[in-house]
C-alpha cells in the first residue's frame, strides 16, 4: 500500500506492507536517528514526531501516517549545523550512548516549540516516555533547561 | 596545571549521536542480509531426545538451520574475559541439554524474522524433562539434579554439588577474634536477578568481507575477546576473523558477553550471506543478569568501635552458566572488605549453577552484592556499640598510605596483588555527607510516628581500577601532515565517553588540544590490542596506555624539532602545536615538524604503539547519605535526597565522570526500590519487558546531590582512578540504613518494595 | 505480523461495509494496544481514524467524548466537569509518548482493565454510544463492564459523562510502582445527590462501585467483602492482599480528608 507522508518538509510516498510498523519503514528507507529499543512503545527510541506530537513509531502501523506531517531526528540539525537542543545536550553532558538522544531531542523540540519557559514539571512529562539507562536524567533535566534559556535569548 | 584533562571537553562523538548520525550496528545496511532467530527451551532443566528440523529447513525463505546436531561442540565460556579466562568452560554454541527457560535449542536464518519465527514453529524437538534446581538455598543440597553432568566441561569445581566455583580465604584467626570481641553481629542478606537493560539490546551482524574473512559487527565491551572466543568456538584461525565495534547503545557488563556472535558467524559460514542476530526486549532480559548473592556477614569490634573481625559468606548464583561464576564472587570480598581496616579477615564464597537465567558481568561486579550485606552490617555493630553510624565508620576505614592484606589474598579467580592506598578523599567525603545532611539532628525510629516518617541512612564504599597485572591496553598514535593525530585504540567506548577522556589524554600528553584528535576505537583489525570496557579499567588502564604512547611521540617530535631548529633536544619546548627553541626563540608547528618528517629529511612516520599494565589497581571511594520518607500505610519508599560523593583521583573530563555517576546511581536506585525478576514456579521469567520490569524514568528520579573529590592517584594517568562502576552500589544499603532508622525494620531481600516493607513492619 | 488488508474506511457507511466485508478484522483506534500484539491473528486492520469521532464538548452539562479523542486531547481541553478528573486521570494514562496516541475509546475497547479509564468511567456513571448498520445503541459503562462479549463488533462512537457530576469535588488516588507504571490500585470517590460512591480499580481486574453508608464498619462489612469482586490477582504488582491494603491506605486517606 502507499504511504503518503510529509516527512521532514518533502512529499514522499512510500509502499508499505499492511502490518508493517512505521518504525521499520523509517529504518528500511534510512531515517536511521529512529532506534529500535523495545519494539512495544515503552522506551521511546523510535520516537518521531508527527503531526506536533511525539509518539513510538513502533507501535504505529505505516498506514495510520498516511496523510500526516512527520518530523525526525534527521530534519532538526546536522553534525555541522546542530540545532540549539542538540549542541547543548552535548555541552551539558546529556549524550552517554546516544540510543535515546535523537528520541530526548525530538520531545525538547516538541516541549520546546510549545513552552519557551518550560516548569521543571512540564520537562519531566515532556520526556516521561523516552527511557535512558546511561545518564540518571539528570543532565538530560539540565541540557532542556539550558536549551531553553538559549532558544529564549535568541 | 592540566590544559586539556581535567576539563568537561565536548564529547568527541555527541554531535554526531545528538544529529542521530551516529552509526550503531544497525545503521548499516546489507543486501541479502538474513535474520536469525532463536528457538527457546520452554523447560527449566531438559535432555533434548531429538531434534527434526526438515519441516523448517524446507519452509520457503529458511536458509539455514543449527542445533546442536549439525555444529561444533566446544566447551568455551560467554565471558568475554582476557586469556585464560577465570571461568569455567561449560557452555556450547548448543548442547543435547538445555538449562534454562530460554536456552537455545536451534536458531533458524531466513530472509525474514515472520519467516525465521513461523519456521520454529515447525521445528519439532522431544525432550526429558530434568527436576530442576530454581534458588540459591536447592542448589547444593544431598541428592539434588546435577546441571553441569556432560563429560568435556571443565574448570567446574564440583559439579555434584552444582558448584562452579569456591574460594575460602583466611586472614589471621577469624573465629578467635570474634570469640575475644566484645561486640558481635552476624547478618544476613539475599539480592536479586535484575537486568542492565541498555536501551540498545544486545545486536550483531556477520557478513563476509571481500576477501571471504568473516566480519561481525557488534555491539560488544571486549572486541578482542569476542575475536579469540569465536575463532575458537567456531573453529577457525583468528586471522580469519576482524571484529568492528561501532557506536554501542549501553552495555553496562551485559555485553561482555560473547554469546551471539558465534551464531551469527555459523549462519554467514554456512550461507556466505550476511547474518543479523538482535534480541528482542523480552531476549534481552533472559541473555545475562546481575548474580543474585546470598551474603552473610560477621563482624567483631571491641569496645572503642575498633574491628577485630570480619568475616564474609558468600553464595553466589550464577544460573545456567558460569560466566563470571568465579570472579564476580571474588569480588564480593576483594572490593569490600580491605574497605575496613581488620587484623582478622575470612572469606568464604561459592558459585552455585541453577536452572535459572544466566548471571554474568555487571556494574559494581560482586561488590554491590557484597556492600547490600556489609554496610548494613555495620549499622547494627553501630547501635549495638551505641556509636553514631558515621563515627564506626570514620575510625575504622582504610586511610592513607594503608593497606589490607585482602589486596594480596583476594583477586580475579586467584591471588591478587598487594597495594597501599595512595588517594582517598574519604574523610572528607564522610564529612560533606554528615553536614550537607544534617547529621547530628538524627533520630531514632523509636522517637518516630504518624504516617509519613523519615529516616536517614549512609554507607562507604571502594572500587577498584582495573585487574592489576592481568588487564592490558594498548593505544597507536601517528602524526598527520597538519600536526594532528590519529590516536587508534582498542579501548571500548560504550557509551561512557572513553574516546572523549582518551583524547584528552593523549592531546595533554601531546602538548596539543583534543580537537587535534582524531581517535577510532575498536575494531580488531585496525586498532591495537585493549582487553576491553570492563573492571573500571578503561580511564586507569587505557588511559595509561594513551599517556605513555602520547609521551613517546613527543619524544620523537622533540627530536625532529632540534633537527629543524638547530638545537639540543633539551632547549626545544613544546607547548600548544608549538616547538619553540629556548635559544633564539624560533618556533616550528606540529604541521611543520610532520611534514618535515614525512617529505624533507630522514624521512620516517612519527607514531607510536605503547602499552600499559597496571602493578595496582588503586580504589575509587565513595560515600552516600540518604534521606528517605517511607509512607507506613502502603510501604512506599520516597527518595528525599541523596548526596553521593565520589573520589576518582583526577576526573579527566568533570562532566562526564558526573554523568557516570549519575547514571550509576540511578540504575541502583531502581535496582533498590523496583527492578526485579518475578519467576513462575517453571523458573520462566515471567516479568520481561518495560512495562513489567521498572527502569526509571524521568520522572522518578528526585533528589540527587552528586560531588566528586579530586585526589591525585600517583599510579593514575594525570592522577586519575576509575569512577564508572562505584556509584551503583550505594542505595540498596544506604537506603535500607534509613529504611531502618525510620521504621525499625531491615530490608533482607529485594527490591525494597512497598509491599515487602509492609510484610516487615508487620511482623 | 500477518495482517493482509489495511483500510481506512472515510465514513461510517464505509465502515460498515468493510466490517461486514471483512469479519476476521481489528478496530484500530490509536492502536497502542494493537501494535503491541506479537501476531495479531486478523488478515484485515480497520483503521478508524478517519470518521471523527475525535471532539469533546458540551451539552446540557452532559460532556460528550469522541472514542477517537487521545488522552493528551482530554489533557489539553482542561475540562472543568468534576473537578478537572478526567484531565487528571488521563495524565497518568502512560507517558506522555503513549498518551499522544492512544484514544479513549480504543482503551475502553482493548478489553484490559490495565489503564485508569474503565474506573473512572465507571465512577462518572458514563455511557458508551455504539453503532452498528442496525443503529446507535447507548450503554451504561456498567453494564458494558459486566458483559462486555455483547459488544464485540460494535464501533464504539461516543462517551457520555453525564452533567450531575459536572461540580462535584472528586477524591481521586492512585498508586503505582513508578509515576508511569500501570495502577496498583485506584480509588475515586464522587459525591452525588444519592451521597457518596467509591469507585475502585487496579490493574487486571474489573473495577467496582460502592456506596458509602456511613457506618463505623463500612470498611470491614462493605469495602472489604465488595472488593473481592475486583478479584485482585496474584502478579508482579503484587498479592492480593497487599492491593487490599492499598485499598484500605486509600480509603483511610479520604476518610480522614
Amino acid at each position: 500500500m502507499d504511504i503518503k507522508v510529509t516527512i521532514n518538509g518533502v512529499k514522499k510516498v512510500f509502499n508499505a506492507d499492511p502490518g508493517e510498523k512505521l518504525l521499520d519503514l523509517l529504518r528500511r528507507e534510512g531515517y536511521k536517528g529512529a532506534k529500535r529499543g523495545c519494539s512495544t512503545g515503552d522506551c521511546g527510541s523510535c520516537a518521531v514526531i508527527i503531526n506536533g506530537k511525539l509518539v513510538n513509531s513502533c507501535l504505529i502501523f505505516a498506514g495510520q501516517a498516511d496523510g500526516h506531517t512527520l518530523t525526525t531526528i534527521e530534519a532538526i540539525g546536522t553534525v555541522n549545523e546542530p540545532h540549539i537542543i542538540q549542541r547543548t545536550f552535548v555541552e551539558e553532558g546529556a549524550v552517554q550512548c546516544g540510543f535515546c538522544t535523537p528520541g530526548m531531542i525530538l520531545a525538547t523540540k516538541v516541549l520546546l516549540d510549545k513552552e519557551k519557559d518550560p516548569t521543571l514539571t512540564q520537562i519531566r512529562e515532556a520526556l516521561s516516555g523516552n527511557l535512558c539507562r546511561c545518564t540518571g536524567y539528570v543532565k538530560i533535566e539540565n541540557a532542556v533547561i539550558r536549551s531553553a534559556d538559549k532558544m529564549r535569548s535568541e | 596545571m592540566f590544559k586539556e584533562v581535567n576539563q568537561s571537553r565536548l564529547k568527541v562523538d555527541g554531535l554526531s549521536l545528538a544529529a542521530g548520525k551516529a552509526l550503531f550496528v544497525d545503521d548499516m545496511d546489507f543486501r541479502e542480509l538474513l535474520i536469525v532467530k532463536f528457538m527457546k527451551s520452554p523447560h527449566a532443566h531438559a535432555e533434548i531426545l531429538s531434534i527434526d528440523t526438515s519441516a523448517a529447513e524446507a519452509f520457503s525463505g529458511v536458509h539455514a538451520v543449527i542445533h546442536h546436531g549439525n555444529t561444533p561442540r566446544i566447551p568455551h565460556t560467554t565471558a568475554g574475559q582476557g586469556h585464560p579466562e577465570p571461568s569455567p568452560y561449560d557452555t556450547y554454541m548448543f548442547d543435547k541439554k538445555v538449562r534454562y527457560v530460554g536456552d537455545p535449542v536451534a536458531a533458524v536464518a531466513a530472509d525474514t524474522a515472520e519467516i525465521a519465527l513461523e519456521a520454529i514453529k515447525l521445528i519439532k524437538v522431544e525432550y526429558k524433562e530434568l527436576e530442576a534446581v530454581l534458588s540459591i538455598a536447592d542448589a547444593s543440597k544431598p541428592g539434588v539434579p546435577v546441571i553441569h553432568d556432560e563429560e568435556d566441561s571443565f574448570g567446574i569445581y564440583d559439579r555434584e554439588k552444582n558448584l562452579a566455583g569456591h574460594v575460602d580465604v583466611k586472614v589471621g584467626d577469624v573465629e578467635k577474634a570474634l570469640a575475644d570481641s566484645e561486640f558481635t553481629v552476624e547478618y544476613e542478606i539475599e539480592t536479586h536477578y535484575s537486568q542492565h537493560t541498555p536501551i540498545e539490546p544486545h545486536i550483531c551482524i556477520s557478513y563476509l568481507e571481500e576477501k571471504g574473512r568473516l566480519v561481525l559487527r557488534t555491539s560488544t565491551q571486549v572486541p578482542f575477546h569476542v575475536r579469540r572466543i569465536c575463532a575458537k568456538v567456531l573453529e577457525m584461525p583468528e586471522k580469519n576473523i576482524r571484529v568492528v565495534k561501532p557506536r554501542i547503545g549501553g552495555g553496562f557488563g551485559t555485553k561482555q558477553e560473547v554469546y551471539l556472535e558465534y551464531y551469527a558467524g555459523m549462519i554467514t559460514k554456512l550461507t556466505g550471506r550476511p547474518a543479523k542476530i538482535e534480541l528482542t526486549r523480552e531476549e534481552e532480559f533472559i541473555s545475562r543478569t546481575r548474580h543474585p548473592m546470598a551474603v552473610k556477614v560477621k563482624l567483631g569490634a571491641n569496645v572503642d568501635g575498633m574491628l577485630n573481625a570480619v568475616e564474609m559468606d558468600v553464595i553466589s548464583n550464577t544460573g545456567a552458566y558460569g560466566s563470571h561464576a568465579l570472579t564476580v564472587m571474588f569480588n564480593a570480598g576483594s572490593k569490600c572488605l580491605p574497605l575496613y581496616g581488620a587484623e582478622n579477615v575470612r572469606f568464604n564464597g561459592s558459585t552455585v549453577y541453577t536452572n535459572l537465567p544466566v548471571a554474568g558481568a555487571y556494574r559494581g561486579y560482586g561488590a554491590t552484592q557484597g556492600y547490600a550485606c556489609l554496610e548494613q552490617a555495620m549499622d547494627i555493630l553501630a547501635e549495638k556499640l551505641k556509636m553514631c553510624p558515621v563515627q564506626l565508620r570514620k575510625i575504622n576505614h582504610i586511610k592513607k598510605d594503608e593497606t589490607s592484606p585482602i589486596f594480596a589474598a583476594l583477586g580475579e579467580g586467584k591471588e591478587g596483588v598487594p597495594q597501599f592506598i595512595k588517594s582517598t578523599a574519604l574523610s572528607e567525603i564522610i564529612e560533606w555527607g554528615e553536614e550537607g545532611l544534617n547529621w547530628s539532628d538524627t533520630k531514632p525510629h523509636t522517637e518516630k510516628t504518624g504516617r509519613f516518617r523519615r529516616g536517614k541512612g549512609m554507607a562507604i564504599f571502594m572500587q577498584g581500577s582495573g585487574i592489576p597485572l592481568v588487564d592490558m591496553a594498548s593505544a597507536s598514535i601517528k602524526i598527520n601532515d597538519d600536526g594532528s593525530f590519529n590516536l587508534n585504540v582498542g579501548a571500548t567506548d560504550l557509551g561512557t565517553g572513553s574516546d572523549t577522556v582518551l583524547s584528552q589524554i593523549a592531546a595533554e600528553a601531546l602538548e596539543t588540544t583534543t580537537d587535534n584528535i582524531i581517535i577510532y576505537s575498536s575494531d580488531t583489525d585496525m586498532t591495537p590490542f585493549d582487553v576491553g570496557a570492563y573492571a573500571s579499567s578503561t580511564t586507569y588502564i587505557s588511559g595509561g596506555a594513551v599517556k605513555v604512547t602520547g609521551e613517546e611521540v613527543l619524544k620523537q617530535i622533540r627530536m625532529v624539532a632540534a633537527d629543524m631548529l638547530k638545537c639540543s633536544q633539551e632547549e626545544i619546548e613544546l607547548k600548544n602545536s608549538i616547538a619553540t627553541s629556548k635559544k633564539d626563540g624560533k618556533t616550528k608547528t606540529y604541521g611543520d615538524i610532520a611534514k618535515y618528517a614525512l617529505y624533507i629529511n630522514n624521512q620516517f612516520q612519527i607514531g607510536y604503539i605503547g602499552s600499559h599494565i597496571s602493578p595496582v589497581s588503586p580504589p575509587p571511594f565513595m560515600g552516600v547519605f540518604t534521606e528517605i520518607e517511607v509512607d507506613t500505610w502502603t510501604g512506599k519508599i520516597e527518595i528525599i535526597k541523596y548526596m553521593c560523593g565520589v573520589d576518582c583521583g583526577t576526573a579527566i573530563n568533570p562532566k562526564l565522570a558526573e554523568g557516570q555517576v549519575e547514571g550509576a546511581v540511578v540504575n541502583g536506585l531502581s535496582y533498590a526500590l523496583t527492578e526485579g525478576y518475578l519467576f513462575n514456579k517453571k523458573g520462566k521469567m515471567m516479568n520481561g519487558s518495560f512495562q513489567d520490569y521498572k527502569i526509571y524514568n524521568i520522572e522518578d528520579v528526585q533528589g540527587l546531590e552528586i560531588k566528586l573529590f579530586s585526589t591525585f592517584e600517583p599510579s593514575g594517568p594525570f592522577g586519575a582512578k576509575s569512577v564508572s562502576e562505584i556509584g551503583i552500589n550505594g542505595p540498596i544499603p544506604a537506603i535500607a540504613n534509613a529504611l531502618y532508622n525510620a521504621v525499625g525494620v531491615r530490608a533482607v531481600r529485594f527490591p525494597m518494595k512497598p509491599e515487602y516493607i509492609l510484610e516487615l513492619m508487620e511482623k | 505480523m500477518k495482517v493482509k488488508k489495511y483500510f481506512r474506511p472515510r465514513d461510517l457507511n464505509e465502515f460498515h461495509r468493510l466490517s461486514a466485508e471483512n469479519p476476521d478484522h481489528k478496530i484500530l483506534a490509536g492502536g497502542t494496544y494493537v501494535a503491541k500484539m506479537k501476531f495479531p491473528k486478523v488478515d484485515t486492520i480497520i483503521d478508524i481514524q478517519d470518521l471523527g469521532l475525535k471532539g469533546i464538548k458540551e451539552e446540557n452539562g452532559d460532556i460528550h467524548i469522541g472514542a477517537n479523542v487521545t488522552f493528551t486531547d482530554l489533557i489539553e481541553a482542561e475540562l472543568s466537569y468534576c473537578g478537572g478528573l478526567v484531565g487528571q486521570v488521563s495524565s497518568h494514562c502512560g507517558p506522555i509518548t503513549i498518551r499522544n496516541i492512544a484514544t479513549i475509546g480504543g482503551n475502553v475497547m482493548a478489553g484490559y482493565h490495565w489503564n485508569d479509564t474503565t474506573p473512572l468511567l465507571l465512577a462518572l456513571e458514563a455511557t458508551l454510544m455504539f453503532t452498528s448498520d442496525s443503529g446507535v445503541k447507548a450503554v451504561p459503562v456498567s453494564s458494558f463492564i459486566a458483559n462486555r462479549s455483547t459488544y464485540t463488533g460494535l464501533l464504539l462512537t461516543s462517551i457520555i459523562l453525564p452533567s450531575k457530576y459536572k461540580d462535584t469535588k472528586p477524591f481521586y488516588k492512585r498508586f503505582a510502582r513508578t509515576r508511569s507504571d500501570i495502577p496498583t490500585s485506584i480509588f475515586i470517590v464522587l459525591n452525588s445527590e444519592e451521597g457518596d460512591h467509591i469507585t475502585v480499580g487496579s490493574a487486571t481486574v474489573k473495577p467496582v462501585r460502592i456506596m458509602y453508608s456511613a457506618d463505623d464498619e463500612f470498611l470491614i462489612n462493605t469495602l472489604l467483602p465488595r472488593l473481592n469482586e475486583v478479584k485482585f490477582m496474584d502478579d508482579l504488582r503484587g498479592k492480593p492482599e497487599f492491593k487490599e491494603k492499598i485499598v484500605i491506605s486509600q480509603y483511610r486517606e479520604w476518610k480522614e480528608k
